[in-house]
């Protein structure tokens, strides 16, 4: 399997966090500006991974005795 | 010269000669069916004028049997050493679509009650998966139509295809097989795929195979099946985690569209940057009414010392006011006090009269004849002596 720079699933899911921690408390502008310059980054990121069409197919030689 | 042999020779012989057959394919209805200690199967097969005792093997009997069904056995006949016929049964199938219906029904019911296809024991698929096991027949339709249908989905997948026949006699062993390659083999596996396009239920029989159905439910890995089309259930569907209706719906369960998940971005970032926009207006809110409660408070202590400033205003009137009819008040007092001075009395021609003591006269029967008195006049005294005293 070929290593991926970028993990899509963890990209997913911590951006997925900062909308639901955003979403759950005040935020602090100038503290959170920094997280939220990171979201976008995520997003940017995932559009980017979104973009890569090819699929890889590995054939298991197999041979069924 | 007569040869002569024994029972059990004679036993064997007959046996070798039945060997010399090979595998009899012997098609006839299902009786006695009964299993012995979990462990053998015994039953018979027969038609209208001939009967067979079978033998088996419960490993071997991957389909359910019942009494009336026709089916169709491949096996050996053998001629045991107690002197009947057993035919030894390798593989039984249903024949017919009505057995094979029958036979359908009663291992879905007994891998039901056994809990094989719970609601419970299903797992989720990873969001993302990253690597998935194929298992199908490359010549299939459906190897095609998924790889097809996944293409325009979320890429940078990885799969391992491994190629089974996906119907015949050897299917089941070779599914088995291949399942277990993917799960002891392969790496950092997300889900394995099991498909096969549609077909009659006899195409279908080996994902209705008890040993492939329990062998999908036992997967470690995560299983997606997709057999046949969408009106065709099969067993091996209902234990695994996620049933799919075709093999291409199996693609569009085991990965997410890209317009899908594009959209889910854009809606996060559409979420933290509303997030952060109306912390900002907060923020302006709070500091516009900062201002406003300032202003406010700035007004009212205006307003009070103006209403201050009125009201030592009407005090110092009132003081004025008061300090005037206290003037008059004095001038008025000071006109009594003048009045009654005894200075004023004596001018009005009034006289004090006191005695030779100095005190002054008021009772004549203080007086006494002869007695010397001096009166005051507002002008001057006299001296005078008393010469009487009247009444």
């Amino acid at each position: 399997m070929t290593e991926k720079k970028f993990d899509f699933t963890k990209g997913y899911s911590e951006l997925e966090g900062i909308v639901k921690d955003f979403e759950s408390r005040e935020l602090d502008l100038e503290k959170d500006l920094p997280k939220f310059e990171q979201g976008l980054k995520l997003a940017k990121k995932l559009q980017e991974r979104l973009q890569e069409i090819e699929n890889t197919v590995q054939e298991i030689e197999k041979t069924y005795t | 010269m007569e040869i002569v042999l024994s029972v059990s020779q004679c036993v064997e012989a007959i046996n070798i000669a039945l060997d010399s057959l090979g595998d009899l394919v012997v098609e006839g209805e299902v009786s006695g069916f009964n299993v012995i200690h979990n462990k053998w199967v015994t039953f018979d097969i027969k038609d209208e004028k001939s009967v067979l005792k079978c033998f088996m093997t419960v490993w071997q009997l991957r389909v359910a049997l019942e009494d009336g069904m026709l089916v169709r056995v491949t096996g050996k006949p053998n001629l045991r050493e107690k002197g009947f016929l057993s035919f030894v049964v390798q593989s039984v199938k249903p024949a017919g679509e009505g057995s094979l219906k029958r036979a359908f029904e009663l291992l879905q019911k007994k891998l039901a009650q056994e809990g094989l296809f719970a609601p419970e024991r299903k797992r989720a698929l990873p969001k993302f998966p990253q690597h998935i096991a194929l298992i199908t027949s490359r010549e299939a339709a459906a190897y095609k139509d998924f790889l097809k249908v996944l293409q325009g989905r979320l890429g940078g997948l990885h799969i391992s295809f491994i190629h089974t026949q996906v119907q015949g006699d050897d299917a089941p062993r070779q599914i088995i097989s291949a399942l277990e390659t993917a799960n002891t083999e392969l790496e950092n596996l997300d889900a394995i795929v099991l498909v096969r396009g549609g077909g009659s239920l006899e195409d279908l029989m080996a994902f209705n195979d008890e040993h492939v159905v329990r062998a999908v439910a036992g997967s470690r890995t995560p299983t997606i099946v997709g057999i046949g089309h969408e009106r065709d259930v099969s067993l091996a569907e209902l234990a695994a985690d996620i049933r799919a209706s075709t093999p291409s719906n199996a693609a569009e369960l085991v990965v997410r569209s890209r317009d899908e998940i594009l959209a889910d971005i854009t809606r996060m970032k559409l979420a933290i940057s509303s997030s952060l926009a109306n912390q900002l207006q907060n923020n302006q809110n709070n500091v516009r009414s900062a201002i406003h409660a300032m202003s406010n408070r700035l007004h009212q202590a205006t307003r009070n010392i103006e209403q201050l400033i009125d009201r030592i205003r009407s005090v110092s009137a009132r003081v004025k006011d008061s300090v005037a009819s206290s003037h008059q008040k004095i001038d008025g007092m000071k006109r009594v006090l003048t009045a009654l001075s005894p200075q004023q009395v004596l001018a009005r021609g009034f006289s004090i009269t006191r005695n030779s003591s100095g005190n002054i006269l008021k009772h004549a029967a203080n007086i006494s004849e002869g007695e010397e008195l001096t009166t005051t006049l507002a002008d001057g005294s006299i001296s005078s002596v008393v010469q009487k005293i009247g009444s």
